[in-house]
């Protein structure tokens, strides 16, 4: 009898743990299934949906350059999930890709010992962990991009901090995503305390929150304004932002991080950017690629 | 002791001042909305030098919260430092430094390069506080609505 008492007790205590910590990401949960729906909305029939999310869209841009009818796991892929034209000019330049020795450089890297016999192979025995980032540390309470935990790892081998934008940072990572998209694995961003939750919410925060002289969220181009076209680009969309990261940018004529790109976004708005390792930057990040959970790992990748 | 009292009494004045010009280097964000820039940043009433002041204890609050601006390159604290400098040489026209510290080709009259440095740290600080009530109307299945 007492046995059973004690096995039910441990049971319920473990469904309420269980449950508690699910619950940590229900508000998170809910903003990604209602940004899906405003998504698929929006793209489910841009030409017959025009006047209220495509006010300023020609009727010939929206019927030949705006495809219609796509779904969640389609936004993975970025603007190209839609934009017709700029696809054709995208699968032209990975016929040769342009970031292929980076992966191989990042390989190397990858394998490389620091001065002390121990090497980035150590700190990360799984390179397929380009998904699994940025995560929240319930130690030290706050959020670690990927770019962190790499530099963490080369500071404490006694070796001196790398480039957070590019270079080597940029090389190991493309390594770690080509890795992730190879062993076909999504993007796993989890929330499971109150103090993860509190970090995602500010990120949340930043991201829709007006700045800058121009007076711009993020979310004013790539939520409101995603589909629309500044000059001769189409604006990507958030859901999927994250996945395929590092990218060899044509402005850039190399590869960079996200914090890299992130960087020049909020620039554009017209504010000094925070650091890629801030607090702020971090949390961003956090949320953006929470909106990402479970697409397809697709990096590194090119954009314009 | 009549040193003393005549100390506390200017220092008393001089902080209220401060305060009532927001050039207190704490100014808030909700202080910051019930300035009026056409006042505070006015060039031709108030004189370059106070415009000036008024500039640099406004974005050294927008600093502090993380919100100054940039504009074409030029961070707004660069823009303060080329009218400080301006100001020193009795310059009519002032060229602000980038980000990454190397002249620009922008050239600026003073009196615009101080009333800009004055409107974009309040703007940044007035706009940190409108933001807090607002960020959540672009937010689907919050306050955005289609």
């Amino acid at each position: 009898m007492l046995l059973k008492i004690v096995k039910t007790s441990a049971l319920v205590a473990l469904a309420a743990c269980t449950l508690s910590a699910n619950s940590f990401n229900t508000q998170a949960e809910k903003d990604k299934a209602e940004l899906v729906k405003y998504f698929e909305a929006k793209f489910a029939d841009p030409e017959k949906n025009a006047a209220t999310f495509f006010p300023y869209s020609t009727e010939d841009e929206l019927k030949n350059n705006i495809k219609k009818g796509i779904k969640h796991m389609d936004f993975g892929i970025g603007n190209y999930a839609f934009n017709s034209a700029g696809v054709a000019t995208y699968e032209e330049i990975n016929e040769m890709p342009p970031y292929e020795d980076a992966i191989d450089a990042g390989a190397a890297l990858y394998e490389k010992k620091f001065a002390n016999g121990n090497s980035l192979a150590i700190c990360f025995p799984d390179p397929t962990i380009g998904g699994d980032y940025p995560m929240f540390d319930s130690q030290t309470k706050s959020v670690v991009s990927l770019t962190q935990a790499i530099n963490d790892c080369v500071t404490s081998n006694g070796e001196k901090k790398w480039n957070e934008k590019k270079g080597d940072m940029a090389k190991v990572q493309a390594f770690f995503a080509s890795q992730t998209k190879e062993a076909e694995k999504k993007v796993n961003i989890k929330i499971e305390s109150a103090e993860a939750a509190a970090a995602y919410e500010r990120g949340k925060e930043f991201y829709y929150t007006q700045r800058g002289y121009l007076n711009l969220s993020c979310a004013t181009c790539h939520v409101q304004g995603a589909g629309q076209r500044v000059r001769n680009e189409s604006l990507s969309q958030l859901l999927g932002h994250t996945t395929h990261f590092p990218v060899y940018r044509l402005k850039w004529q190399g590869l960079g991080t996200l914090e890299r790109r992130m960087q020049g976004c909020v620039k554009d708005q017209g504010q000094n950017p925070p650091k890629p390792s801030s607090k702020t930057m971090k949390e961003l990040l956090y949320f953006m690629a929470y909106m990402s959970n479970g697409m397809a790992v697709d990096g590194p990748d090119i954009r314009k | 002791m009549k040193k003393i009292y005549s100390l506390a009494i200017t220092s008393i004045i001089a902080f209220s001042l401060a305060g009532c010009m927001g050039g207190s280097d704490s100014l808030t964000p909700a202080a910051a909305v019930k300035l009026d820039q056409r006042e505070v940043c006015n060039v031709d009433k108030l004189g370059l030098e106070t415009v000036l002041a008024h500039a640099k204890a406004y974005n050294a609050a927008a600093i502090k919260e993380k919100v100054e601006f940039r504009r074409l390159g030029v961070n707004n604290s660069a823009l303060i430092v080329a009218v400080e400098e301006g100001l020193k040489t009795k310059a009519k026209t002032v060229t602000p430094k980038n980000f990454k510290g190397k002249a620009t080709k922008d050239k600026f009259p003073i009196e615009y390069a101080a009333h800009r440095a004055c409107t974009f740290g309040l703007s940044a600080l007035q706009q940190k506080h409108e933001g807090k009530s607002t960020w959540r109307l672009a937010v689907p299945g919050d306050g955005y609505k289609y």
